[in-house]
């Protein structure tokens, strides 16, 4: 998708959508429906949200995206459809940076490195260079591969195995070629679903635990303009075909406030499914950061009865249809007020 | 969240109704009979030429192209042999331009012998495409491709992992998804290089000892969930040495002394198989008794991974071309990234 090009007149309606900013916004997001419509079985259009004006006057915003000629604002950065992959552009606003970096999987030497660090096997597809960084003078937050592996679990009290295992394991009993004992050893029994409780990695100021404080919604629904958008995969694995284990990221910046949603998406054919989300909240104006983190579980047997269509599967490969319907298992709410 | 982290099927173009049913009758007036050896060359040179474009065959073409492709490879054996010199590929998971990227880097079928080892489907957005291609390539030129049988040839991992869906969308029904599969069945699933490159998709197995007791089993069936045929497509070399069970309750992994006693057993000089990423498109283990061949660069449109191909010559010197993904003006060669209100 090419940028486009911001020399529309001001025919948008308000003065705050006066920017062609969001009438680039929608022709993403439009392009983007055609492209999910396909594959998406009816997807509940979102209803239309109610333009507020913006009261304050917008923070300074700085970035090494483009400005528009004529108005001076910036230009949202599109998808960069380009090999080799490279840094996105990252943004500030008021005391508040930015950085996003996507680069290809590691190469072998790189791989080493992490295994020799975290002593187990890395995922299939392990972007370990990627990174999110969010950074104030009083407070940090960081997001790569690395650092959420490190979470993951040696010797789980409930390591979760492969539907077929049992039966697996039972064959493997008696038919070696020379009929002695083959020695069977387990692989040092790691979480090989790559579960992680890994919520970024803050510091420079304390959280504080409060479960009442919520992410403003209502807020985060309206329409204001993107001024920076990204996403990336830190890690995935296809589980040796028995499902998927994936981590992502997606942040979006506007002018008053950010959201990060870091997900985990584990699904294993035929035994469960299982999201971790952990969003990050930022209001610039009142430089209050909130992070919440939200387990989502369910039985693979009692998603799939809620499956419908020709091919049921391809809901069950719908991660967003699937967060809408996995029972919350637990939800932790922190937050840092910085002056 | 809409990261196709478990890559959805999609064409980059959507196609109207009207075009695919233009489609369609041009393709239902191909005439076709697979009786008579001129006839049924022509026919297959018409369809080549048509996957070529990355066009799909018709159903009923299909059907006929899986019928002849059984009578090709039902008589090849577990064991296929393949002389040099060779060009021995890796995973190509419906990556089709790749695909020709990577007939254009080793030389043009059938001018230079081909040897793949299986996954030609799921993933990529061309699995139909890709598998009707090199099936009839197969059929046309059996003597200068021979293509082995992977884990995603079969029933039920198609069905976790796009090709079903695929099918079901270019065609309306699982009938070409089932013509395939039951045709799957019937590859073979190792090939030995001249005696000495012992070549297959996943790896070694406990109960596997010699070549010879590759060459009893029954293949012609769904790739079981246990058994020597499943390891052989599923199994992963690994650092550590012996037998290894992946944590997750199914699976094997083989250390070096396994291969060593393989490769001396069977007077192998190599061992190459595919089934895994490596960022390099080709890796070395068990010091260069194993190699890992993988040929889908950009894997699932956004790992940025090389792809490689291995050649033997007549003197059986290896050589490893590497390449990137082929740039088609239009379509994206990584996942499409818009920004969107999530929440």
């Amino acid at each position: 998708m090419q940028r486009s090009e911001c020399s529309r007149p001001d025919a948008a309606s308000g003065p705050d959508l006066a920017c062609p900013d969001s009438i680039q916004i929608d022709a993403a997001r439009q392009m983007h429906r055609l492209t999910t419509s396909s594959r998406l079985p009816q997807r509940p259009a979102r209803p239309p949200v109610p333009k507020e004006p913006v009261a304050k006057p917008p923070l300074p915003v700085s970035t090494d995206s483009p400005s528009c000629a004529s108005c001076g604002t910036v230009i949202t950065p599109s998808p960069v459809a380009t090999l080799p992959l490279r840094d996105t552009p990252s943004i500030n606003v008021g005391d508040w940076k930015i950085y996003t970096a996507r680069h290809p999987i590691l190469n072998a030497s790189e791989i080493d490195e992490f295994e020799s660090i975290l002593n187990l096997p890395v995922p299939e597809m392990i972007f370990g260079n990627n990174r999110v960084r969010i950074s104030h003078p009083k407070l940090e937050i960081d997001f790569c591969a690395l650092d959420a592996l490190k979470l993951v679990e040696f010797n789980p009290p409930n390591l979760i195995q492969v539907s077929y295992a049992s039966e697996w394991v039972k064959s493997r009993q008696h038919k070696h070629y020379n009929n002695s004992d083959v020695v069977l050893e387990m692989y040092k029994p790691f979480d090989w679903t790559y579960s992680t409780l890994y919520k970024g990695l803050v510091s420079g100021s304390e959280m504080i635990r409060d479960d009442t404080m919520e992410i403003p919604l209502e807020k985060l629904k309206r329409q204001d303009p993107i001024l920076f958008f990204d996403e990336m995969v830190l890690y995935e694995d296809e589980l040796g075909d028995n499902g998927i284990s994936a981590l992502s990221i997606k942040i979006r910046v506007m002018h008053s406030c950010l959201l990060l949603l870091q997900r985990l998406f584990v699904r294993v054919d035929n035994v469960l499914l299982r999201i971790y989300d952990t969003r990050v909240y930022i209001d610039f104006e009142q430089n209050l950061v909130i992070r919440e983190f939200k387990k989502q579980e369910l039985e693979y047997d009692k998603l799939f009865r809620l499956c419908t269509g020709n091919d049921p599967r391809k809901m069950m490969r719908d991660i967003n249809w699937c967060s809408q319907r996995l029972p919350v298992v637990s939800v932790e709410r922190e937050y840092a007020e910085l002056s | 969240m809409d990261l196709d982290s478990d890559i959805q099927m999609e064409d980059a173009v959507e196609q109207t109704q009207a075009e695919q049913a233009e489609k369609a009758s041009i393709l239902s007036q191909v005439p076709i009979s697979i009786t008579d050896p001129t006839t049924q060359r022509d026919t297959l040179d018409g369809w080549i030429e048509q996957l070529s474009q990355c066009k799909p065959l018709s159903e009923n073409s299909v059907k006929q192209l899986c019928a002849m492709a059984i009578e090709v490879v039902k008589d090849e054996q577990n064991v296929q042999p393949v002389q040099v010199p060779v060009t021995i590929c890796g995973d190509i998971h419906g990556q089709f331009h790749d695909l020709m990227e990577l007939f254009k880097i080793g030389g043009p079928c059938p001018d230079t012998n081909y040897l793949f080892m299986g996954d030609y489907v799921d993933r990529g957005y061309y699995s139909v495409e890709t598998v009707s291609y090199l099936v009839a390539m197969k059929i046309r030129y059996p003597r200068r491709i021979t293509i082995l049988r992977g884990n995603h040839e079969s029933r039920q991992i198609t069905q976790v992992y796009g090709f079903y869906d695929e099918c079901f969308r270019k065609y309306g029904s699982a009938n070409v998804w089932k013509i395939f599969t039951d045709l799957f069945d019937y590859f073979p699933i190792t090939a030995l290089v001249e005696n000495s490159i012992f070549c297959l998709h996943g790896g070694l197995s406990p109960m596997i000892e010699t070549i010879d007791q590759v060459r009893e089993l029954n293949r012609i069936q769904e790739v079981p969930h246990e058994g020597p045929m499943c390891d052989l497509l599923w199994s992963d070399p690994d650092d550590r040495g012996g037998w290894g069970i992946s944590p997750r309750g199914a699976g094997f992994t083989f250390g070096q002394d396994i291969s060593e006693q393989f490769n001396h057993t069977n007077g192998l000089s190599l061992v190459a198989r595919a089934h895994q990423l490596v960022m390099e498109g080709y890796s070395w283990s068990h010091q260069d008794l194993v190699v890992t061949i993988f040929s889908a660069p950009n894997y699932c449109y956004r790992c940025g991974n090389q792809a490689a191909i291995m050649e033997v010559d007549e003197n059986h010197n290896r050589n490893f071309l590497q390449y990137d993904p082929s740039v088609r003006p239009g379509e994206p060669t990584v996942t499409r990234k818009t920004p969107d209100y999530f929440l």
